[in-house]
């Protein structure tokens, strides 16, 4: 590439989430005579890819249109409007339609409530008594382990 | 992303406690499915075997099983290992089995739900999402 030459970057998409813009990684579509896609060469090389180290470096954004994903990777579907306006009616606030998606279609696992009443009150409190006596004597066997490696090693020979 | 418990919290919502159940719920609807811990299902069927009850214990085995259940990987170990260090580094004692439950919600991006307000605090440190209650 002859030096001095100005690739012009027409469009990029950030793939971090970031509240900088400026300073993500990104895949840009660019222009030098012709129309190309993927890395211009300009920029092959250069250390890191952020927007402000290619501007210091003479590169020049022109109609820079910003896309912030969540995601390493998205996909563009079409949706009939019927469907998209089911779809925003499901969306919750602060929620985005991938996770309309993914909270949908999640596996229909029961939720743990359903274990309830599977113990007596006293059977569980007898449940809740194992489990501390279990912990204690764990606690306390760590306790005597400790106490043994603290000992000076003639002392431990002679026991 | 979803909801782990820890065996306080287990043994409450097997015993049908109002207030477990209410939290549990809310967790799930907010973070998630719930997934169990290996190590609380060791300590339940600890408890239900101790009363010398295999039946009811192979009962509570199959209600378990339908829940996806997280057992301790190595990247578990080492969320683990990195909690067990940070809460020797600031003097807060949290139990071999927290640790681990603890290591595994890390691990998997979930929310521990909890009773155990020493955990809880020292949560904050290790960079797990709690709710406790």
């Amino acid at each position: 590439m002859r030096a001095g030459r100005t690739v012009l970057v027409e469009s990029w998409s950030a793939n971090r989430t970031t509240r900088d813009p400026a300073n993500v990684g990104f895949s840009a579509r660019w222009r030098e005579t012709t129309a190309g896609s993927g890395t211009p060469p300009k920029l092959r090389g250069l250390p890191g890819r952020s927007v402000d180290r290619l501007r210091s470096a003479g590169i020049k954004f022109l109609n820079t249109l910003i896309h912030i994903h969540r995601c390493m990777v998205s996909k563009t579907i079409s949706l009939e409007q019927s469907a998209y306006e089911k779809l925003r009616a499901a969306k919750r606030t602060n929620e985005s339609f991938s996770d309309v998606v993914t909270r949908i279609l999640a596996p229909n696992r029961p939720s743990l409530a359903a274990l309830a009443g599977f113990l007596t009150p006293s059977e569980a409190k007898e449940v809740r008594a194992t489990i501390r006596k279990v912990r204690q004597q764990d606690e306390a066997m760590e306790s005597a382990r400790l106490a043994r490696w603290r000992e000076p090693h003639g002392r431990r020979r002679r026991q | 992303m979803g909801v782990v418990v820890d065996s306080s919290v287990i043994v409450d919502i097997l015993a049908g406690d109002e207030l477990a159940i209410y939290e549990v719920l809310r967790a799930e609807e907010l973070f998630g499915s719930p997934y169990l811990s290996s190590i609380v299902i060791f300590e339940a069927l600890v408890g239900v075997l101790h009363r010398g009850s295999a039946s009811k214990m192979r009962a509570l085995e199959s209600l378990f099983a339908q829940y996806p259940v997280l057992t301790v990987d190595a990247a578990d170990a080492r969320r683990a290992a990195e909690v067990r260090v940070e809460l020797l580094r600031t003097g807060r004692p949290v139990s071999i089995p927290d640790t681990l439950i603890a290591g595994q919600a890390l691990s998997g991006g979930h929310v521990l739900l909890t009773k155990d307000r020493g955990l809880a605090d020292a949560a904050v440190a290790i960079g797990l999402r709690v709710k406790v209650y």
